[in-house]
């Protein structure tokens, strides 16, 4: 189960495990949206302490939050390469084949890869240190504003947290799917229009629907266990924000707009 | 020799690669018509390994070659090579996409020169081979049949170009214990025509009785190429590297404690009971 | 198609979402195959076709802005206009295919497809021209953008999503939407 992106709830008695979940949730979203913006060196080494710092805070180990950007490492390398090679075909160093590597690609490459980073190790501290229950009941509540429209909040969140779970399980298979074949003989190149669509057929037709098995499966599984579809409205719990939480939100938007006006 | 891999280096920071295991400096070679199993932990590059073998993967040094023809070095179509690679992966069933079971499993030789004629008795023998009535399955789509049909589909669609080596990923982890057994002695039979079969196995049992020679792999190196008796009988050598060990290993282990030392530590069940009778007469 | 329950809506509406990452990604061993084949399109229209208008508006939204976030592509500043034009693509295909119902699947799904795709690119060439970059837009670059580059990818998908839904239907994931034989 330690191979899905998402991290596991690991108890503890941290500043951080005792912040109010949606004081998290949002500060997560905050430091987020700064990470994005990000967009000079010091931006990023901000970024990277602010990063540290947190895991430190959180007592929860180097090992374990920074453990799970190992295991994506192949995942990071493709997307660097890709970047890299694909940017832009202006200015690039030499070109071959379809790679076309630039100093542009490469600082596209550096800064999605950061970000990407910033944002793994930032959602592992915040589901780490956060019941998965109060994740989504904080989730649905920053939300539910947008209820009122009579947007579905709380189904948004799930479909969002059940999507970004399935992206590595699904990039493998879909990598084994492509292996086995061109084993088969497969060309996935057709000079004629139509055939182009034929061409593909064998590659995106079982990506497609083993994803939907997959999603079959785990449909019928969460019915099982009585799991239903439906806006509720937050409890209305009598939570008091603590002075740390408070202090939380002040810094994380701090931070967030002084990347803003790095720009 | 057929296959002939040389300085085979292979890391991931070259092209597309999302899984793990990097290779280095590996030299061996392989005859025709031998059954190997590769044995090793996740991530060691058993699958790499394989995919490089069956020219699924470019090497980042060093060549696999095939009947002395490289992979890349020739540009050569999937099926103007010198031998026919077969590769099956673990759940082949994702694999299948077509509306027919005759026009999936015949996928793999549309790009073949052969007659429509021909296609179609190569796709019937294939479906006969994996236990498939032909007239009964040919028209129906293979994505409506059962988990246990759809796997059977799959390997008929790997079969079907009658491949002189037969590359597999744990093609039996998942399977019920007779599956397993029958698709064991297909492969034997497969072998005993002279198709090289080379397969990734955690089951050792499954390997002791079926293969004939072990390459055992840790961290990218190749540490073992022996016969399979002599890397699975060794019971000290799988501990040491943490590879499990067959259940006849494990026998014969808890019968030394009880002080029943058999001469030579035994393979197969087989030996195991035929020692057992020899030592207790 | 309204025999799916709200959870199994809900479920294939992430897995299309996560497609969105993923098959681009998939596509990009094959030399320029993303322009041709607009492999981000084809779980958008899917899920408006399977799941209804508002699941495929949601992962027509969601869809580019995950993909950027994890992969990189589209960058940032093509995101905007792509978000539109992917909205209406998952809007447009759920409520025609929820609307006609013309007794064919097949002539059902290549009305859908083809008024998605259409509504998509003009709304998506409206929304460019008048917001995201005024008065850079000419009708003319307009056309040749949208219809002539990405012709061979509204053709690929009419032909390809279909053979997508008949396959899902086979493997009895969706429903028949007519029952075949009375």
């Amino acid at each position: 189960m330690n191979q899905t992106l998402s991290g596991i709830y690991l108890p503890g008695n941290s500043i951080i495990h005792r912040l109010d979940a949606r004081v998290k949730l949002f500060s997560f979203f905050t430091l987020v949206i700064a990470a994005l913006f990000a967009n000079s060196w010091a931006g990023y080494l901000v970024m990277a302490a602010i990063s540290l710092l947190l895991v430190f805070l959180s007592r929860l180990g180097v090992g374990q939050v920074i453990g799970s950007l190992g295991r994506m490492k192949w995942f990071l390398m493709v997307i660097f390469m890709m970047n890299m090679l694909f940017y832009s075909p202006e200015n690039a160093w030499f070109s071959w084949w379809v790679f076309t590597p630039s100093h542009a690609g490469l600082s596209q490459a550096v800064n999605i890869v950061f970000r990407v980073c910033i944002v793994v190790v930032l959602g592992n501290i915040l589901n780490n240190s956060t019941p998965p229950v109060e994740l989504t009941r904080a989730m649905a509540t920053l939300l539910y504003p947008l209820s009122y429209l009579y947007i579905p909040t709380a189904q948004i969140a799930m479909i969002i947290s059940v999507a970004v779970q399935f992206i590595p399980t699904l990039m493998m298979e879909s990598e084994q799917i492509r292996k086995a074949q061109i084993a088969r003989g497969a060309r996935f190149e057709s000079k004629k229009l139509t055939e182009k669509a034929a061409a593909i057929g064998p590659l995106v037709v079982p990506i497609i629907v083993s994803a939907f098995r997959r999603a079959d499966e785990l449909a019928l599984a969460m019915e099982a266990r009585g799991y239903q579809c439906r806006q509720r409205k937050p409890l209305k719990k009598p939570t008091n924000l603590t002075r740390a939480d408070a202090i939380a939100v002040a810094v994380s938007l701090v931070i967030c707009l002084s990347q803003l006006s790095l720009l | 020799m057929p296959i002939k891999v040389s300085d085979l280096s292979f890391t991931y920071a070259q092209g597309t690669p999302w899984q793990v295991g990097a290779l280095h400096q590996l030299n061996l070679s392989i005859a025709d018509g031998e059954f190997i199993g590769i044995i090793g932990k996740t991530g060691c590059g058993k699958s790499t390994l394989i995919q490089l073998i069956a020219g699924l993967l470019k090497p980042t040094s060093g060549s696999v070659s095939l009947d002395g023809q490289n992979f890349f070095s020739a540009k050569t179509p999937r099926f103007d090579l010198p031998k026919k690679i077969g590769v099956l992966f673990q759940n082949p069933e994702i694999q299948l996409f077509e509306t027919t079971v005759e026009k999936d499993v015949a996928f793999a030789l549309e790009h073949t020169p052969l007659a429509s004629s021909q296609v179609k008795e190569q796709v019937r023998w294939a479906l006969e081979t994996v236990g498939l009535n032909y007239e009964k399955f040919k028209e129906l789509p293979p994505l409506s049949l059962s988990g246990g049909e759809m796997r059977r589909v799959a390997v008929a669609g790997v079969l079907v170009i009658k491949p002189d080596i037969l590359v597999l990923d744990e093609p039996i982890a998942g399977l019920d214990p007779k599956s397993q057994d029958g698709f064991l002695r297909l492969l034997d039979s497969f072998n005993a025509n002279g198709t090289t079969i080379i397969m990734i196995s955690h089951n050792l049992d499954a390997l002791a009785e079926h293969a004939k020679r072990i390459l055992v792999l840790e961290d990218g190196f190749l540490i073992r190429d022996a016969s399979t008796r002599e890397v699975l009988a060794d019971s000290q050598f799988l501990e040491k590297h943490n590879l499990g060990s067959t259940q006849v290993g494990q026998i014969t282990d808890g019968l030394s404690k009880c002080n029943l030392h058999l001469p030579s530590p035994p393979l197969t069940g087989q030996e195991l009971c035929s020692a057992l009778l020899e030592a207790l007469a | 198609m309204n025999q799916l329950s709200l959870t199994k809506k809900s479920i294939f509406a992430a897995v299309c979402l996560a497609l969105c990452v993923v098959l681009p990604m998939a596509f990009h061993t094959i030399p320029g195959a993303g322009s041709i084949y607009l492999p981000m399109h084809i779980p958008v229209l899917l899920c408006g076709l399977i799941c209804g208008w508002s699941f495929g508006l949601l992962v027509g939204i969601l869809g580019p802005i995950l993909s950027s976030l994890f992969t990189g592509m589209p960058p940032a500043a093509y995101l905007p206009p792509m978000v539109v034009e992917l909205a209406v693509y998952g809007l447009v295909a759920g409520l025609l295919f929820q609307s006609i119902k013309t007794k064919k699947l097949a002539a059902d799904l290549y009305i859908s497809l083809a008024g998605a795709m259409l509504a998509g690119r003009v709304i998506a060439g409206i929304v460019r021209a008048l917001i995201f970059s005024p008065g850079q837009l000419s009708m003319q670059a307009w056309v040749t953008s949208y219809f002539v580059t990405g012709l061979p990818g509204i053709v690929i998908q009419i032909l390809l999503i279909p053979a997508i839904i008949y396959a899902l239907m086979q493997a009895r994931l969706i429903p028949q939407r007519y029952i075949k034989g009375g």
